[in-house]
């Protein structure tokens, strides 16, 4: 006689692994989406403030005064203002560049001068923490010293893009959701199929006295291997991929955000529980 | 089977000799429309202790009286107890409790294949939550008792059709049940092996346990010493023991 018991569901032969392959591979999509979920939000909060705390002003020339000289004189006032952190000329190349997009590709025919800027001079402000300060009054304050210049708000763009997050978040979470019932959905079926095939043992059981909750936790122990087995499966490949992505050139993610890959097994094993447990004591009930 | 014959009714069958049976029938039909030929359906109990067989043609209810006392089955006209309780007023939790305290042998249970003699005997015991220090000198000794105590580490596929039937009896026996209901026990066994599975089954039955076996062999029946009652034309006739049989 043996010392310790051997497990009284049989292994092998329930030939569920069609059902364990599909949640594999919604463990993947799942961790996958979490990752690019993680990093879009990552980079929305960096991007929105650095956005927020800062303005660009763009120069023109008025009267006697070149471009290049109002712009000197409005980084000399800018550069004293309370409120004000720093306030700097950017080079001609990365102005081009910055309005680039911004100019109509008919109107510039596409090309731009790379060394003697056809765009006005743009000077970069970044405001001090918590300071007052904001588009409208430098506006004011640099008109009133009589330059021509327009200040771009950061903050019109950071709203914006509140805005597309929102959406994304939304059409994320609501992806996962299928995710999550999909996984759902496949563990039911493979909880059912395995019943169907221990049917005989099942029956055995019940006629011996064991508890409904005694013959789903058997079940539920079984499907919770696979199904955590299948996770983090998922969840690992999903990983490979995203450092691949993240060394062939997607710097904007972080090594740290792969970790949120490993959220995945933990729910799929209580989806796993939750849908044994739910399709097992389906079935038992429909016993005397 | 028309010598010594009457129909049963529960207090016939022995509810005034025992007052606590541990099974009682109350005109029970095992399903809603009236299959015991216009009778007011099964009525008996089981005292303490008691060994009865059931006999009857094929189809006549000894199946679904069994299946029935061990609530895999509802009635669906009478009323049944057990244990002093009502089974319909159980909830499933304790019918599963209750189900601790019979042993099944019914040919549609399979012993388990992949676990060896001694699991497959100790299958209740462990359901039942019990440390398996405490069980397994009790399945061991039951074991020995059907003769399989060789045989503990072997797998029932190396086991002949009788010592299977053993094993059978073993796991329902293994836990201590208070009831046992043997469904066709000896079928298929030779004379050797239907002796001594019936001989086991007396045995248990005067140990105190309350035995209830099915079977179409009448002639075995009659040989056995135990209360036979026969399923006849929908009604349950009392046959008494042509000879003392096996049971003391």
């Amino acid at each position: 006689m043996k010392s310790r018991s051997q497990a009284i569901l049989p292994h092998g032969g329930e030939r569920v692994w069609p059902h364990i392959a599909t949640f594999a591979f919604l463990s993947f999509l799942a961790a996958l989406l979490a990752v690019a979920a993680v990093a879009g939000s990552r980079l929305v909060v960096d991007f929105a403030e650095r956005l927020q705390g800062s303005a660009t002003v763009v120069v023109h020339g008025a009267g006697l005064e070149s471009p290049d000289a109002a712009a000197a004189r409005a980084t000399e006032i800018l550069a004293g203002t309370k409120g004000v952190a720093r306030a700097w000329m950017l080079a001609p190349q990365r102005a081009d560049a910055l309005v680039a997009g911004l100019i109509d590709g008919d109107l510039t025919d596409g090309r731009l001068p790379s060394t003697d800027s056809a765009g006005p001079p743009i000077i970069a402000v970044s405001f001090a923490p918590g300071a007052a300060t904001n588009a409208a009054s430098l506006n004011h304050l640099l008109r009133s010293d009589g330059l021509t210049v327009a200040v771009d708000d950061h903050r019109i763009w950071s709203s914006r893009l509140w805005q597309a997050a929102a959406i994304t978040a939304a059409v994320v979470t609501l992806a996962w959701l299928a995710l999550f019932l999909a996984a759902t959905l496949v563990m039911r079926l493979a909880t059912r199929r395995v019943l169907q095939v221990r049917k005989d043992l099942v029956r055995l059981l019940h006629v011996s006295g064991a508890s409904d909750g005694y013959i789903a936790g058997m079940f539920r122990a079984r499907i919770g291997s696979y199904a955590a087995l299948a996770a983090f499966g998922g969840a690992a490949v999903a990983v490979i991929v995203a450092a691949t992505c993240r060394y062939a050139g997607a710097p904007e993610l972080a090594w740290t955000d792969l970790a949120a890959a490993l959220c995945w097994p933990a729910i799929a094993v209580a989806v796993s529980v939750s849908a044994t447990t739910g399709a097992t004591r389906a079935v038992l009930k429909l016993t005397p | 089977m028309t010598n010594n014959t009457a129909a049963l009714s529960p207090e016939e069958a022995g509810l005034r000799a025992h007052p606590a049976p541990i099974a009682r029938f109350e005109s029970v039909s095992p399903n809603k429309t009236d299959e015991t030929g216009g009778s007011r359906g099964f009525s008996f109990a089981l005292a303490p202790g008691s060994f009865h067989i059931l006999t009857g043609a094929p189809g006549s209810g000894k199946t679904s009286i069994l299946r029935l006392l061990c609530m895999v089955e509802r009635p669906g006209r009478g009323r049944i107890q057990l244990f002093g309780r009502d089974v319909e007023s159980m909830s499933r939790t304790e019918a599963a409790a209750a189900r601790r305290r019979i042993g099944v042998m019914f040919p549609d249970l399979p012993l388990l294949e992949h676990l060896s003699v001694f699991e497959n005997a100790a299958l209740v015991p462990r359901i039942s939550g019990r440390n398996r220090r405490e069980y397994a000198p009790e399945v061991v000794e039951v074991l020995r008792w059907v003769g399989l105590g060789r045989k503990l580490d072997e797998k029932p596929a190396g086991l002949s059709t009788g010592e299977k039937r053993c094993l059978a009896i073993a796991r329902a026996v293994a836990n201590g049940p208070e009831v046992i209901l043997a469904d066709e026990p000896t079928a298929d066994l030779d004379a050797v092996s239907t002796r001594r599975v019936l001989r086991l089954l007396a045995e248990l039955a005067s140990s105190g346990a309350t035995v209830l076996m099915a079977t179409t062999d009448e002639g075995l029946a009659a040989t056995s010493g135990a209360q036979i009652m026969h399923l006849q034309d929908g009604r349950l006739v009392l046959v008494e023991p042509a000879s003392p049989g096996l049971v003391p």
